[in-house]
């Protein structure tokens, strides 16, 4: 999502919580949104490891000043210590009320536009809330940011590691790596390539670019993609591997059918072999 | 008797692996295939045909963004009992077919070691099944030509997937 252009108008305290990727962004007057519409002042609380709080008043709209990538937690400022913001701990730590709430949703985006259609209505009412009210309802990120790509791929996949894929529904990383994609293909893909390899990356954001990257429909980049494809397909985790396959198989062609078929020569788990032999045959079909 | 069938995000966590005993399952299936929301699991109760299976998989397709593989679970209901499950209540579901609705159950009150065993049941007598892309695309156009599907519920993002899957939504129900 562009955040240029997005605001919130809450009539209940809205947080919103942040962890930067710049290494200047710890003084108030850097904070990167701003607050219109309520003479009360936002109320900004600094934490170890670059995270902010941002409280924004009842009825106040929240807007962006600059690029900038956040996290937003809808809720009462109650269950929050300055310990539980300790940058690394937050995600973690609230990751549980988290996935339970998105849960019954389908994706976040839906439970963004389900929070910001309730803002908007004035109907929005946090005690109806099946969860402790902590929420994430994603990542904003600009995509007309100065710094470099590797770190708009970077912030991505911070994003994305607390995010839970749903097969079929488009993920916020999806539509992050689709902002990034439009703006330079070749660049992302290469990038893009890099950072899977990254040995802390969680296996489920990679089985998820796997996904987006089976989803892409460009000729252009497709040696690019089956490469990167390749990378997927001979991971070691068995998850990876069936991400990289199905891409594949997304991508139709005879070089995705001669790739499977090597795949299942030297796939050593029982029944995401026999997957793979669905799947070409359903390719052949 | 009838089955239950149960949507899972990832086939690969039912897989048998070196490091499981017997008969064990991975623990990612509690926060990724069995994960309950308020101590509930949501499935769909059918009478024991595939039919009824496939007419569920469309439904469940079709409440997507993307027409993608299907992954599910189908047991009989019978290890219900046996797992200690006994809170189960008929709640409307939520995908563009009426009669599949009518068919979802909300599994309440469940604890972790009901979730584990149900998960067990499912790996030792159920069966684990993955339809692909073009099974999934068989099983809607079939549920849209007998008129099972409200179409005006298919949400956008699959409307333009199943376009470019060359599948015809059909105009509108003749009900």
């Amino acid at each position: 999502m562009t955040a240029e252009t997005f605001a919130l108008e809450g009539p209940h305290e809205l947080s919103i919580y942040g962890r930067y990727f710049s290494d200047d962004l710890t003084e108030e007057d850097e904070f990167p949104f701003e607050t219109y519409g309520n003479s009360t002042e936002s109320d900004i609380t600094s934490f170890p490891g670059g995270s902010m709080r941002f409280v924004v008043p009842p009825s106040a709209t929240v807007a962006l000043k600059r690029p900038a990538t956040f996290v937003v937690y809808v809720g009462t400022p109650k269950f929050a210590t300055t310990k539980d913001m300790d940058a690394e701990r937050l995600p973690a730590h609230y990751l549980e009320p988290v996935g339970h709430y998105v849960g019954a949703y389908p994706t976040k985006t839906k439970l963004r536009g389900y929070l910001e259609d309730a803002f908007a209505s004035q109907e929005y009412d946090i005690e109806t809330f099946p969860c402790p009210p902590w929420v994430s309802i994603g990542l904003w990120h600009s995509t007309h940011s100065n710094m470099s790509l590797e770190r708009e791929v970077d912030r991505l996949f911070w994003a994305a590691s607390d995010e839970q894929f749903e097969v079929g529904m488009v993920s916020e990383f999806a539509h992050g790596l689709d902002d990034l994609l439009a703006a330079s293909p070749i660049e992302l893909l290469h990038v893009l390539q890099t950072r899977l390899d990254t040995p802390r990356t969680p296996i489920e954001v990679i089985a998820e670019a796997m996904h987006w990257l089976g989803e892409l429909e460009h000729e252009t980049f497709r040696k690019q993609v089956v490469s990167i494809l390749l990378f997927g397909l001979n991971h070691e985790s068995p998850v990876v591997r069936d991400a990289g396959a199905l891409a594949l198989g997304d991508l139709e062609g005879c070089d995705a059918l001669i790739h499977l078929k090597q795949a299942i020569e030297k796939e050593n788990v029982p029944e995401l072999r026999e997957d793979m032999e669905d799947l070409v045959e359903s390719l052949l079909s | 008797m009838c089955w239950i069938v149960r949507k899972l995000e990832n086939k690969r966590n039912w897989d048998d692996a070196p490091w499981l005993r017997n008969g064990d399952v991975h623990s990612a299936v509690s926060h990724e295939c069995l994960r309950t929301t308020a101590n509930t699991l949501s499935v769909y109760v059918v009478d024991e045909d595939d039919q009824l299976v496939r007419r569920v998989l469309a439904a469940l397709a079709l409440n997507r963004d993307n027409v993608q593989r299907v992954d599910l679970a189908v047991v009989s209901q019978n290890i219900l009992p046996v797992c200690n499950i006994r809170s189960h209540h008929r709640v409307l579901g939520e995908t563009p077919d009426l009669m599949v609705n009518d068919w979802h159950v909300d599994l309440r009150e469940l604890s972790v070691t009901q979730v584990a065993d149900f998960a067990k049941k499912i790996k030792a007598q159920g069966t684990i099944k993955r339809y692909m892309k073009p099974k999934v695309i068989e099983a809607i156009t079939s549920s849209f030509s007998k008129d099972w599907i409200e179409t005006n519920k298919i949400r956008e993002p699959m409307r333009a997937s199943l376009q470019r899957n060359n599948v015809t939504i059909p105009q509108k129900n003749k009900k």
